[in-house]
């Protein structure tokens, strides 16, 4: 597919010089050029190069950072206090009007079941899911979808939620690489999908769970779980 | 619950879903290898599990007999367009084949669009032209400084009562003779410059001979035994400021090319944008085009994605 202006531009060549060495150049505006300092008044950079008169800025003796001319400094006076958590997941919300919003406007399938794939290219989740998505119960009144979900992590108000309207919801575990595979699929095209993670210990108690309906949880229990959910509602 | 979490965790193959139909089915597993879980779960198991992209298949070469080129031009052309039709067909490149030795023309061949009839960036050729000179530098331009010069530890004079300047060494950078300051030393200039643009240059090089009319095909030069056979040759086509590029590396046709000043013997794989720049003529076998082809027609598969 050699567009038009190729073509021009080959048959323009046929009209000029044989290119060689001598005459071949770069664009001018490739490249920024270096800055010379010290170079007369015109360059705006003569005389003093920008370094002021005299002194400290002059002649590069500036003290270190947080240096405070001989006090204690602040970084040293203070203790030091808090951590960084390294294990913190960040999970993006997801509010079940906003979920019942995405079904009513046709943006998701209730017919199929739904997962964070579906989520984000339909932008009920939008920007960069980091560690997966959270459901949480705002608008669990009037949820009126039947769906089947699965997401990362659900609050017991929307799992109560989903449940009542006869729906199914598991949480499941995906580690960063886990959830590319399953976010962008066309990236691993023509490669070996990589096996799934299983959860770190400290998420493991979660996802076993029944009550927290984790997919790594005892099926029969799990069954159990969602048909007293079920059953109560009915009494409501 | 029917299991503690805590034995979950001792279980390495609990990641692995598929065949574990529920959780009470674990300690049999435990005992089997399967298939799909040898590998022991490390933390950085994911980067050997995904391996690079498997090469195209190459289709089939067309059948050489029913082309309807066949009887006509020689076989080795035949053979060339039965190879090379699946990705040169309808290019609009066409470019005659001569054999070397007799000159008249053998077949006439379609050439890859997209490595001969690529859009001529002067600058790309500029870049590639300097950051191939720049690498080539030896970089040996080397002075010395006050420190390496020959004495000077000595204070010349003292240091007030003269009524001279006061000095401190006889080779401080102001004094006839002594070391220079910010002089050069010893290092290399090379720069890496990014493998697509090295393969861009090269094809901008290549079709801008084409375009302008500088590149020639000819079957081989298997004939050329010496420097006898082959000057004669070039000079009756006017020939003499070439660069002769072969498939493969050609000791014969270099060794007959040393005494001349002007033309140069490459293969496929050295030739380079200086070389084709800094002589007038380009000639290529038709193995050099088929292998040149091969080589730089792989960046137009990616763009085009044709992996299965």
């Amino acid at each position: 597919m050699a567009s038009c202006h190729v073509r021009n531009n080959l048959a323009a060549l046929r009209q000029l010089p044989r290119v060689a060495l001598n005459n071949i150049r770069d664009i001018p505006e490739a490249f920024t050029r270096k800055h010379r300092k010290g170079r007369g008044p015109g360059s705006k950079k003569g005389k003093t190069c920008g370094r002021g008169h005299k002194g400290q800025g002059q002649r590069n003796t500036k003290p270190r950072l947080g240096f405070e001319g001989g006090n204690t400094p602040f970084y040293l006076s203070v203790p030091k206090h808090g951590f960084k958590n390294t294990k913190q997941k960040f999970y993006s919300p997801l509010n079940l009007n906003r979920l019942q919003f995405f079904v009513d406007s046709g943006r998701l399938n209730p017919k199929e079941p739904i997962n964070m794939y579906h989520l984000w290219r339909s932008g009920a989740v939008g920007g960069r899911i980091k560690d997966g998505v959270k459901l949480l119960g705002t608008g669990k009144t009037w949820f009126q979808a039947n769906i089947d979900i699965e997401v990362s992590r659900a609050s017991k108000t929307a799992i109560a939620a989903i449940e009542r309207q006869g729906g199914k919801i598991t949480c499941a575990h995906y580690n960063r690489l886990g959830l590319r595979v399953l976010l962008k699929p066309e990236k691993f095209e023509g490669q070996p999908i990589p096996r799934r993670a299983r959860p770190p210990n400290d998420l493991m108690k979660y996802y076993v769970d029944p009550i927290n309906r984790g997919y790594l949880a005892d099926p029969d229990e799990l069954e159990k779980a969602r048909e007293a959910n079920r059953l109560a509602s009915e009494v409501d | 619950m029917s299991l503690t979490s805590r034995f979950l965790r001792r279980n390495p193959f609990f990641g692995s879903f598929g065949l574990l139909s529920s959780p009470a089915d674990l300690p049999k597993c435990q005992k089997i290898l399967l298939p799909f879980c040898q590998a022991p779960m490390t933390s950085r198991w994911y980067k050997f599990s995904i391996k690079p992209l498997a090469p195209v298949p190459k289709p089939k070469p067309l059948d050489v007999e029913t082309l309807p080129c066949s009887g006509v031009f020689s076989p080795s052309v035949c053979s060339f367009i039965a190879e090379r039709d699946y990705e040169n067909h309808n290019s609009g490149i066409l470019a005659w084949v001569t054999s070397f030795t007799g000159e008249n023309p053998v077949g006439l061949i379609e050439l890859n669009k997209f490595v001969f009839g690529a859009n001529p960036r002067i600058d790309i050729l500029q870049r590639v032209v300097v950051w191939q000179r720049a690498k080539r530098r030896a970089g040996t331009a080397c002075v010395k400084t006050r420190s390496e010069k020959r004495g000077g530890g000595r204070k010349p004079w003292q240091q007030k009562g003269t009524g001279r300047a006061r000095q401190g060494s006889i080779r401080a950078p102001h004094f006839i003779g002594g070391g220079h300051a910010h002089g050069p030393k010893p290092k290399s200039f090379y720069y890496s410059l990014p493998k697509k643009v090295r393969r861009m240059g090269l094809r901008t090089a290549l079709s801008v001979r084409y375009a302008q009319g500088d590149l020639h095909i000819v079957d081989s030069f298997k004939d050329i035994e010496s420097e006898r056979d082959l000057i004669p040759l070039l000079e009756k086509r006017d020939w003499n400021n070439a660069v002769l590029v072969d498939s493969e590396p050609n000791s014969k046709l270099r060794r007959a090319a040393v005494e001349m000043d002007k033309v140069d013997v490459l293969y496929s794989l050295a030739l380079n944008v200086y070389t084709i720049l800094h002589r007038k003529n380009t000639i290529l076998t038709l193995d050099a085009v088929r292998a040149l082809e091969e080589r730089l027609v792989e960046d137009d598969r990616i763009l085009i994605n044709k992996f299965e």
